[in-house]
C-alpha cells in the first residue's frame, strides 16, 4: 500500500515539476500605490512607488510594462524583472494612453493636452488641445481622440509616417459630435466614440474619414440614453453585449447595433467581460449587488452561474491558458480564482491590498 | 466540522514530500498554504479543492498570524478536510504550535504531518553535511529573522562559541550582522560559511566563502535563503552531486 501511495506521489510530483506557467498577473492595488505581481498563485512581488493607484491601467508593449497613475504619472516597467525602470509627469490628472512601437501618447485632463512621449518615456512633443481629452487610440499614422469640453474628435497624423521621431499634425477635427465626449473604442478600421450627454455615439471611418451617429434602439424603440465606457462593454464575433445603465439588464446587439435582447441580472451592471473562447460573459454589478459577479451563456443569452463575495468586486480578468477568472475582491483584500470548467472557487489569495485592476503579462511572447 | 493536517510541504522539490503529506493534499476540500511551499504541490490536490493563499513575504506581512489562525478555523467550519501546507516542518520556525494551539482552543481536531526541514536537506543538495565524522559532531538551527517587534533579541551568540556546525533560516537580510555577530563572540575570520539560495530546486544557487567576504559575495542572491556556517561547509567540494 505504501509502495503504491509512493510511486503515486512520485509520479504526480515528477509529472507536475516541470508546469511552469506563463502568464504573470499585475494587480492594482489602489490605495497603498503599488502593484501585486501574482504568478503561478503565488504573490511574488510588489512593486512600490506607483504613485495614485485610483483607476491605474497598465499596458503592455513588448517587453515593457506601462502604467499611467490618476495624478498625472507615466510609469515604465519591466514586467520580467518586476522593477520600475523609469517615470514622466504629463501633467495633474491622466486617464488614457496608448503605446505603438514609436511612442506613448498619453491625454491629459487638466492641462488640455496630449503628450507624446518615446517609448523610453523621454518627452517628444505636447500637443495643446484646449480640452480635457479622452478616448485616445492609435490607427495606423493616426492618432485619435475625443475632446471632451470642445464637442469634437481630434485626427493627427504622425508625418514621419512611423520612421524615426514621430511629429504630429493636425488632419481633420470634426465638431459638434455629440455632447461631452467621455470614452471610445476602434474595432477595424471605426473609431466609435460615446458621450455623457447624447443619446447616441459617434462612428468615424478611419480610412475615408467620415463621420455618422448613431442610436442604440431597443425593441420597442425606446432609445438607450447613456452610453456606458466601451471599457465595459463586450464584442464578439456575432453579438456585442452593452451593460445598461441605471437599469437591471445587459442589452446584446448585433455588430451592426441591432437590437437582439436585454438579458435581466441581478443587480445594475458595471463592468463585462467575455471568456478567451467567447462562450461566457461574466458580469459585475454596482449598489448593493457589488460583491456578486454572474456568469452569462453567451449562447443561450442566460444567466448561467452566480457568485458572491465577501468583498466589493472592482474588476475581473479571464486567463487565457486555463480555465480561471481572477477577480478583485476590494474591501476583503483578496484576489479570488475561479476555475471556470467546473465553476467553483479554487484559490483565494488573501495577502494583496485593495486589488482593483487585473492585467495580464503573457511571458515570452 | 473538518480536521486540520498541519502540514509540512518539504523544502521545495515536489519529490520530498512524504506519503501521508501527499494523501492529505490529494484528499483535502481545501488547502491553506504559504510562500514557501511549493506552489506545484497544489496540483496533486483533487479537483473542487480549493487554495488559499496565506503568506508572508520577506519584509511585508499582510497576513498577520492571528488572522491565518482564524482562516484556518473559518475553513474548519466549512470543511471536512482541510490541509495546512507550509513550507519545510510545521514546528520548525513554522508557528504550527500556535496553529494548533488555537484549534484545540476551539475544539477543532488537528493532526501534525511533520515535514523535512530545509535546515538539513537544503545544506545536502548542496553536498554539505550537517555532522561529519571527525568535523562536527553537533549542529544549531537558528532563527536568521527574529520578529522586529522583540525589544530584545533572544538569540544567544555566547553559546555559539563551541557549535561546529550553525545554521540560520531565513537570514539573507541579516547576513552581514550574522557574520559579524560569530567573528565578535571569536570565529575566525576566514572561517567557512555558504549562503544557499532556492535550495533543491532547480534555481538552486550555492555561495561559498568566509564570514569575512561572505556578504561581498553573496550579493543580489535571491530569497529564499539558508545560511551554514563550519567547517563542514569545505565537504562541499567533494559531495557536491546536485547541478
Amino acid at each position: 500500500m505504501i509502495k503504491k501511495l509512493l510511486i503515486g506521489a512520485l509520479v504526480s510530483a515528477a509529472f507536475f515539476t516541470h508546469s511552469q506557467a506563463k502568464e504573470k498577473y499585475f494587480v492594482v492595488e489602489r490605495e497603498s500605490s503599488s502593484v501585486a505581481v501574482i504568478e503561478n498563485g503565488l504573490p511574488r512581488h510588489h512593486m512600490q512607488n506607483m504613485h495614485n493607484m485610483n483607476h491605474g491601467v497598465i499596458k503592455f508593449y513588448d517587453n515593457d510594462g506601462y502604467l499611467i497613475s490618476r495624478d498625472g504619472y507615466i510609469v515604465r516597467f519591466d514586467p520580467r524583472s518586476e522593477k520600475k525602470l523609469n517615470e514622466y509627469k504629463t501633467s495633474k490628472s491622466a486617464i488614457g494612453f496608448v503605446i505603438n512601437k514609436n511612442y506613448v501618447a498619453v491625454a491629459n485632463y487638466d492641462d488640455k493636452s496630449v503628450d507624446i512621449l518615446s517609448r523610453d518615456l523621454k518627452p517628444i512633443e505636447k500637443i495643446k488641445t484646449g480640452s480635457r481629452n479622452v478616448g485616445i487610440k492609435i490607427y495606423k499614422n493616426y492618432l485619435v481622440f475625443s475632446e471632451m469640453d470642445k464637442d469634437a474628435i481630434a485626427i493627427y497624423e504622425d508625418v514621419n509616417r512611423g520612421r524615426g521621431k514621430p511629429h504630429f499634425k493636425l488632419v481633420k477635427e470634426f465638431k459638434n459630435v455629440g455632447v461631452m465626449p467621455f470614452d471610445a473604442m476602434i474595432k477595424g478600421d471605426k473609431y466609435i466614440n460615446g458621450f455623457f450627454q447624447s443619446p447616441w455615439f459617434g462612428v468615424v471611418d478611419l480610412d475615408t474619414l467620415k463621420f455618422e451617429k448613431i442610436q442604440l434602439q431597443l425593441d420597442d424603440r425606446k432609445p438607450v440614453l447613456k452610453v456606458p465606457h466601451f471599457g465595459f462593454w463586450s464584442i464578439s464575433d456575432s453579438k456585442v453585449f452593452i451593460p445598461a445603465v441605471g437599469d437591471n439588464k445587459v442589452f446584446v446587439f448585433t455588430p451592426d447595433f441591432k437590437f437582439i435582447k436585454a438579458i435581466k441580472t441581478e443587480g445594475l451592471p458595471v463592468f463585462t467581460a467575455l471568456s478567451p473562447d467567447k462562450k461566457y460573459l461574466a458580469v459585475t454589478f454596482s449598489g448593493k449587488k457589488f460583491p456578486v459577479i454572474q456568469i452569462i451563456d453567451t449562447k443561450t443569452l442566460r444567466v448561467i452561474k452566480r457568485f458572491e463575495f465577501d468583498g466589493k468586486v472592482l474588476h475581473l480578468r479571464w486567463s487565457n491558458e486555463k480555465p480561471e477568472l481572477y477577480i478583485s475582491v476590494n474591501d476583503s483584500n483578496k484576489v479570488a480564482v475561479l476555475n471556470t470548467k467546473g465553476w467553483w472557487l479554487k484559490r483565494e489569495i488573501l495577502t494583496i491590498k485593495k486589488p482593483s485592476g487585473i492585467f495580464i503579462y503573457q511571458k515570452g511572447k | 466540522m473538518g480536521k486540520v493536517y498541519l502540514t509540512g510541504a518539504g523544502p521545495g522539490d515536489t519529490e520530498l514530500l512524504t506519503v501521508k503529506a501527499h494523501r492529505v493534499i490529494t484528499e483535502a476540500d481545501v488547502i491553506i498554504y504559504d510562500r514557501l511551499a511549493n506552489p506545484e504541490l497544489l496540483d496533486m490536490a483533487k479537483n473542487g479543492c480549493e487554495f488559499v493563499y496565506v503568506g508572508k513575504e520577506d519584509g511585508r506581512h499582510t497576513l498577520p498570524q492571528d488572522e491565518i489562525n482564524e482562516v484556518i478555523y473559518q475553513n474548519a467550519l466549512k470543511h471536512d478536510v482541510v490541509v495546512r501546507l507550509k513550507g519545510g516542518d510545521p514546528f520548525v520556525f513554522g508557528r504550527g504550535g500556535e496553529e494548533g494551539a488555537y484549534l484545540q482552543e476551539r475544539d477543532v481536531k488537528f493532526e501534525i504531518i511533520p515535514g523535512i526541514t530545509s535546515a538539513v536537506s537544503v545544506p545536502a543538495y548542496a553536498g554539505i553535511p550537517v555532522t561529519h565524522r571527525g568535523v562536527a559532531v553537533s549542529f544549531r538551527v537558528v532563527t536568521g529573522h527574529e520578529s522586529p517587534n522583540k525589544e530584545v533579541s533572544q538569540i544567544p551568540w555566547e553559546n555559539f562559541k563551541t557549535d561546529d556546525t550553525i545554521v540560520f533560516l531565513m537570514g539573507l537580510h541579516n547576513l552581514g550582522k550574522i557574520a559579524s555577530k560569530l567573528m565578535e563572540i571569536g570565529k575566525p575570520r576566514e572561517y567557512p560559511c555558504a549562503v544557499i539560495s532556492r535550495g533543491t530546486t532547480e534555481d538552486q544557487t550555492v555561495v561559498v566563502s568566509t564570514l569575512e567576504n561572505i556578504v561581498e559575495e553573496a550579493k543580489g542572491i535571491p530569497t529564499p535563503a539558508l545560511i551554514i556556517v563550519g567547517r563542514v561547509v569545505e565537504l562541499r567540494e567533494q559531495l557536491n552531486w546536485f547541478k
